[in-house]
């Protein structure tokens, strides 16, 4: 079960005065890597709200990522002088609307059909994002679109430099997240959603619309993932196939199940530990993902609650101990 | 009057299996119907047709004059038939507390909804723990249902049935697998809390199904086989051979 | 063009619908028979596939034939496959499917990763026997000998499969278990052993797809993640544990991208995409699956 902890309004201060002051104290690369950690953060929660709260193991999340990227990054291009913020939104906005199309069909299916149905769909965008030329540019993909916006969105001082990017990406993405939090674990609906990992059968039984729910979870998911898509579009200025393809829908996987998917900010936890500890050891072995795969091999056989799981064996943590959950 | 619940010829099979095979059963408003029949009679499957878990084969079924062959199970539920199942449906992770609320929330129609903390809900939190003292499960609140011993997991999954306050409440067999002293306990709960409430029972315990129906419907291989009030039942030579005799020739 | 060319097309094109057919059954039937007996959807699968290529061109790097490549390299991945599941998919078990699947898929990412590690990024050609390397004329037309080998080498594939299922008594233990095996484990079969059997022959059929695909395809990194994608589509058309739905759809398949190629050049995966889709909507637990 996803457990509802209270965090003091201390310790979140303390994160949120760290989270700001951060860049003034890191390098310019550190500002970057700082920045990628928090875009991966929330396409990592926004995919936990299908592996950890809905029990649906997707290979294809990237679809939602990438064409959020797609949107803004084209809206910027084709829409000389669009504000940020409009094509943002567009970018979250057509994540959002690829994952009701697609949900539609997936979260009628579960365990390994929906998977395929998901490798499936996040192969057939990633297709169309390497062979529709005329839009996408292909495997070269396409960039410079900034240059084209007017950066006139609040918080943003001299925009283009690595700084204000970080604050530009801070502030979307540590609000929504915040916010996702508290709709998976203070409202009704985020409610229902556990209920329905934890015992399908009996939530249809007490009237609750397990498909609807579902599908509005799967789309929310895709919308967050289209928001850090065109997050990262901006960031990098750049999109090509790399944002929507296979490889980022298993680092997803990956980061997500190795933070821990039982506990709202597991993903998080998941999300650092992937860009740091990637990059340390990509500085001894250019095959880093190797070792990566490695360590999670290790974990889904002796760690399977991830690094959440091990804050677990500590007693005080969490008081009572749940029951083995059935896996995802 | 229109009947609270009205089944027509309704047949159900799996891959070529017949289960049912025309079955008609009409249930008035405030009616307590028992159905019994041997193992393997199609009686869980018949209520799984009523609420929506099975669409039948063959056949049509009305609730409260509205047919609802169609109807998903969980709109079902929001017309106002509930049903607690033969073996324990419980949210196991959950507490007893929120188990209970999750049926209250759906009673109260605050299913999907994202604008108030769940905590702020005090209405649902006061009715949640009225249904619980009710059904005698107060001091267990904050237990998780996984760790409930079985006889309160049975009350509990019972309970989410009567939290929905449904028009038409369904229990499946509510005393499988209790002692004779929780069986006692838990139709006694069950005929306090259904006055006046429409209520089918499946039930093996023939002590309980006389103590509590008014009318028993006896299935027998996808059939109904006789209808009528306790007395006429007992006394029906159909029935003792088809049931009763079996049932206490092993008993 | 006059009615004889479009014959000789039309049959060019069933011949490479039919190879591609057969390269699929190799792999969908391993996956079926798996998931069929123990549920696991093994995603690595694909990745025995890719190994097979890989494991052929070295052999034929260093042999200078094909045909000691398509000798050992699936022997090698048989090998693996039996590893794989004595050491890894065993503790896997225990844990659940969901985490089997887990494993399966780390194991994919690790194979991918070693994959482009040891022989890089790049695509690397695997030139087809001396023998099979020109065209044989047939009914007035060229068409490469190495893709009728294909055609052949599958069909004789298909046929020593078929003996083994359906006349041995281990083939029917296997059809068995697929169907009901908490059955057959109740009979007093060794079901564990039997599967660590049946995933090896698996991967190991999976391995000898790679081989005989090397000299059509080329092999590179991302062939293992492309056909993973049409192997799946194959086993949810035909319904995963069915053996007769993985031939058909295998044979579906291959039909459709073989013509779909011909008519949209670029898109040709939309149609088995469509296929797949229809199916679901239409028989979600596939055409001949029995559970979804």
């Amino acid at each position: 079960m996803i457990p509802r902890r209270v965090f003091s309004p201390a310790a979140v201060g303390i994160v949120l005065v760290g989270v700001g002051l951060a860049p003034s104290v890191m390098s310019t690369s550190q500002v970057y890597s700082g920045t990628e950690v928090v875009i991966l953060s929330l396409f990592a929660v926004s995919y936990n709200l299908l592996f950890g709260y809905l029990g649906l193991l997707s290979f294809g999340h990237s679809a939602y990522f990438g064409l959020g990227a797609y949107a803004t990054a084209l809206l910027l291009l084709h829409a000389p002088g669009v504000p940020l913020g409009p094509a943002i939104a567009g970018g979250t906005l057509a994540g959002a609307i690829g994952g009701v199309l697609i949900g539609n069909f997936c979260v009628r299916l579960s365990g390994p059909y929906f998977a395929m149905l998901t490798l499936a769909f996040g192969q057939l965008l990633f297709a169309v994002a390497w062979k529709w030329r005329a839009v996408t540019r292909g495997d070269d993909g396409f960039g410079g679109f900034l240059k084209h916006a007017s950066l006139a969105l609040p918080g943003t001082p001299e925009s283009g430099s690595q700084h204000s990017l970080y604050y530009l990406v801070v502030a979307l993405a540590v609000p929504v997240i915040a916010a996702t939090w508290a709709l998976m674990t203070k409202t009704p609906f985020g409610n229902v959603v556990v209920s329905i990992r934890q015992n399908e059968e009996r939530a249809v039984f007490l009237g609750y619309d397990v498909f609807a729910t579902k599908l509005i979870t799967y789309t929310i998911s895709a919308g967050l993932a289209g928001l850090a898509g065109s997050l990262s579009a901006i960031f990098h200025d750049f999109v090509s196939p790399s944002v929507i393809d296979l490889n980022l829908s298993t680092d997803v996987v990956l980061m997500t199940f190795i933070g821990g998917t039982t506990f709202f900010f597991g993903p998080v936890l998941g999300a650092v530990f992937f860009v740091y500890f990637g990059d340390f050891i990509s500085a001894l072995t250019d095959r880093w993902q190797v070792v990566m795969g490695l360590i999670f091999v290790f974990m889904v056989l002796y760690v399977p609650k991830g690094f959440i799981g091990l804050g677990r064996l500590i007693p005080s943590v969490r008081p009572r101990e749940t029951r083995p959950e059935t896996a995802p | 009057m229109t009947a609270q619940l009205r089944i027509e010829g309704v047949y159900k099979d799996f891959g070529g299996l017949e289960i049912l095979m025309g079955v008609d059963l009409q249930i008035e408003p405030g009616e307590r119907h028992a159905i019994i029949g041997p193992n393997g009679a199609g009686k869980t499957t018949l209520i799984n047709l009523i609420t929506g878990k099975y669409t039948p084969s063959r056949g049509r079924i009305w609730f409260g004059g509205m047919e609802i062959t169609s109807v998903p199970a969980h709109g079902r539920v929001r017309l106002g038939i509930g049903r607690s199942f033969q073996i324990i449906n419980l949210f196991p992770e959950m507490t007893v507390f929120e188990n209970m609320r999750n049926a209250i929330l759906s009673k109260e129609g605050i299913r999907l909804s994202v604008r108030r903390a769940l905590k702020g809900l005090r209405g649902v939190t006061s009715e949640t723990e009225r249904v619980l003292a009710l059904i005698g499960l107060e001091s267990f609140r904050n237990v998780p249902a996984a760790e409930l011993a079985y006889g309160k997991q049975r009350t509990l999954e019972i309970g989410l049935a009567l939290g929905l306050d449904p028009q038409l409440l369904i229990l499946d067999e509510p005393t499988a697998g209790i002692s004779s002293a929780e069986t006692r306990e838990i139709a006694g709960v069950i005929r306090r809390v259904t006055e006046r409430k429409t209520l089918i029972l499946i039930e093996h315990d023939m002590d309980v199904v006389f103590a509590l129906a008014d009318r028993i419907s006896v299935l027998h291989h996808g059939r109904i086989l006789a209808q009528g009030s306790p007395a006429e039942i007992r006394e029906n030579p159909e029935v003792k051979e088809a049931y009763l005799g079996h049932l206490e020739a092993v008993g | 063009m006059d009615m004889f060319g479009v014959g000789v097309t039309l049959l060019f094109g069933i011949l490479n619908g039919f190879g591609y057919a057969m390269l699929l059954f190799l792999l969908s039937s391993g996956l079926t028979v798996v998931f069929g007996m123990l549920g696991v959807l093994n995603i690595a699968h694909a990745s025995f596939y890719m190994l097979g290529a890989y494991f052929a061109y070295s052999v034929v790097q260093s042999t200078g034939s094909f045909w000691w490549g398509l000798l050992a390299a699936p022997v090698a991945v048989g090998v693996l496959g039996v590893l794989t599941e004595r050491t890894l998919l065993r503790r896997a078990h225990r844990l659940g499917h969901g985490h089997e699947l887990l494993l399966t898929f780390g194991l994919a990412y690790i194979i991918l990763e070693l994959v482009k590690w040891i022989w890089g990024t790049g695509s690397h050609p695997v030139s087809a026997p001396a023998v099979l390397d020109g065209s044989i004329r047939l009914v007035g037309g060229a068409y490469p000998a190495y893709r009728l080998f294909v055609c052949v080498f599958g069909l004789g594939v298909l046929v020593g499969l078929a003996l083994l299922l359906f006349k041995t008594r281990l083939g029917m233990i296997v059809r068995a278990a697929v169907s009901d095996i908490d059955m057959v484990n109740a009979l007093g079969f060794n079901v564990r052993g039997l599967f660590v059997g049946v995933f090896g022959i698996g991967a190991f059929l999976a391995g000898l797809a790679g081989v005989i695909a090397a000299p059509l395809l080329s092999v590179y990194p991302g062939m293992g993640p492309d056909m993973l994608v049409d192997t799946f589509i194959v086993v949810v058309v035909g319904g995963l544990g069915s053996l007769k739905g993985a031939l058909i759809a295998s044979f579906l398949l291959g039909g459709l991208q073989s013509f779909g190629v011909v008519i949209v050049p670029r898109l040709a995966m939309i149609f088995s995409f469509l296929l797949m889709t229809v199916v679901l909507i239409w028989r979600p637990m596939g055409l001949f699956g029995e559970r979804a």
